[in-house]
């Protein structure tokens, strides 16, 4: 029974353990077996906490027995990309340099809130290298690869957070996002993905990569679990100077008010060019479903865009300096060069850039008083090779690292909501995903319209069959 | 209109003039076999922040980041 209960969502298998169907213990030892199994093909997990699981998992059902209240995710094992801090693990955020810090002294944050939920944690998961990286390769611990073929890339830089989720290790992951590395990897491996607005989720206990744009969010295989997830996970937490100052809005229960009422819309120019056929036929089978009829310009996109890669490009290179100083050859050279180049380039490119993001704002405030959710697609291809280099975008031979982002780019850098849904073709063995964008705070509409497509079986999140 | 990833913006720069004068200035150490990466990688910014600014900014326009005391 726990081996095809771990199939199933955090969701289901919370109502199976708070019942008394399941214990636990087993569903915890069904998450631990996966992963042997796995693992060794797929590349997810760096680290598995399994003693701390099994502790865990006793100890839900001592408390079950006893009648005690348990938390929405009941037994629901979770792992977390290699940037948060795990109690006793080092935080390697996917180099080999950090690997040598002492262990964490404590969980993150969104660890403790999924804790605290009854969730629990079973493991750290493999990630790009400082997270600067759309492909899930790792120079150091290997790929986390597509469980959907392993040949191709999970997309990253939440690359281990795709790979677990997809492959059934766990049904619910945790990643970071800074342009696209929750929404990559959901796209690329097929899974259900929500970066929320920024400064919504606390980032404290997690290791940084761009301050002015790092989120954090979860990624999972049915769009409840990531409600749930999001509810057990909102909330102020004084030790995160970023967050921002709102207030708590849980969405789990409104999740099924359906799409009565809500002006939805397809993102065209920048967002309706220099892609693959699939990713606009996704687009377009998401936006029948909901009979969104209207294509609208988000105004500055690809200027957008460029600003956020020169903020990345600064703000990592700042992070990084005495390491590219005293550690260089220890770096993944493809990392180590774009941060190189990321310290040699000019200042007033970056003020100026910091100054568009606040007219981006503004435009883009206005530009949803016509509209409530627009459509746009994650990414421009479904999951290229591991270790391909170069796609064919629009007849021209582009680079695939930094423009597997190129769509998401754009939508965090002025911090918007965004769930991405995956889509599937018959015929066709790898997915591709859709974002589902909101204006600022409505993470409850994001995961509304991504749940209504869930039902009626637009976009669904499969394990992805193993051997 | 439809815009390209890169759009063909001119980005007069020469990235092996900043590599030569800020590289030593910062400390790095810029490996032969590095330097056609890391020259690309400067020439992709100094596209992206052609594009970029060619959108002209108020004097009085403020950054996003407000710091609050």
């Amino acid at each position: 029974m726990s081996e095809a209960l771990i199939d199933k969502s955090a969701a289901e298998i919370a109502d199976a353990v708070r019942s008394g169907e399941a214990k636990a213990q087993d569903v915890v030892e069904a998450a631990l077996k996966r992963i042997e199994e796995r693992n060794p093909t797929l590349g997810a997990f760096t680290d598995v906490t399994a003693r701390r699981a099994r502790a865990k998992a006793e100890a839900i059902d001592r408390r079950r027995r006893r009648g005690d209240k348990l938390g929405s995710l009941v037994g629901a094992p979770f792992a977390v990309k290699n940037l948060f801090d795990v109690e006793g693990v080092a935080t390697r955020a996917g180099s080999k340099i950090n690997r040598d810090d002492p262990p964490a002294a404590k969980d993150a944050t969104l660890i403790a809130r999924l804790e605290a939920a009854d969730a629990v944690l079973v493991g750290a998961l493999n990630m790009g290298e400082y997270a600067y990286d759309f492909t899930g390769e790792n120079a150091h611990d290997g790929p986390s690869r597509n469980p959907h073929d392993p040949r191709h890339m999970s997309g990253g830089s939440s690359g281990g957070s795709g790979t677990a989720a997809a492959s059934g290790m766990v049904p619910l992951t945790l990643g970071s996002d800074t342009n696209g590395s929750i929404r990559v990897p959901a796209s690329l491996c097929g899974l259900f993905g929500l970066k929320p607005t920024y400064g919504r989720l606390s980032r404290a206990g997690t290791f940084p990569f761009v301050a002015s744009l790092d989120h954090l969010g979860p990624l999972a295989r049915s769009s409840g679990d990531l409600a749930l997830a999001y509810d057990a996970m909102i909330g102020p937490d004084a030790e995160d100077p970023a967050q921002a100052n709102v207030a708590v809005a849980p969405v789990a229960a409104r999740l099924s008010d359906g799409l009565k009422g809500l002006r939805i819309a397809k993102l065209g120019g920048y967002f309706a060019a220099s892609a693959t056929a699939a990713a606009f036929e996704a687009v377009e089978r998401v936006a029948e479903a909901l009979s969104a009829k209207l294509t609208l310009e988000m105004p500055g996109a690809s200027r957008a865009r460029a600003a956020a890669y020169l903020i990345t490009m600064a703000e990592a290179a700042a992070l990084h300096l005495d390491r590219l100083r005293a550690r260089r050859l220890d770096f993944d050279p493809e990392v180590r060069d774009r941060l190189i180049a990321g310290a040699l380039i000019p200042n007033p490119w970056i003020a100026h850039a910091q100054k568009f993001r606040r007219w981006q704002r503004q435009e883009t405030l206005k530009f949803f008083e016509a509209v409530d959710v627009v459509l746009a697609p994650a990414t421009p291809c479904r999951a290229p090779l591991i270790g391909q280099k170069t796609m064919v975008l629009d007849g021209k031979e582009t680079l695939v690292r930094p423009n597997l982002g190129l769509f998401t780019q754009p939508i965090s850098f002025v911090g918007l909501p965004v769930a991405t849904a995956p889509v599937w073709t018959k015929g066709e063995r790898l997915p591709i995903g859709v974002q589902i964008i909101a204006a600022p705070w409505r993470e409850d509409l994001v995961l509304r319209v991504a749940h209504a497509l869930e039902k009626a079986g637009i976009v669904a999140a499969p394990v992805a069959a193993f051997g | 209109m439809k815009q390209s990833t890169d759009r063909a913006v001119e980005a007069p720069i020469d990235a092996d003039a900043l590599i030569d004068a800020l590289s030593p200035a910062l400390g790095l150490v810029v490996d032969p076999a590095s330097r056609p990466q890391v020259k690309a990688h400067l020439e992709i910014a100094a596209r992206m922040a052609a594009l970029l600014l060619e959108h002209k900014l108020d004097d009085r326009e403020e950054p996003a980041p407000v710091f609050k005391p």
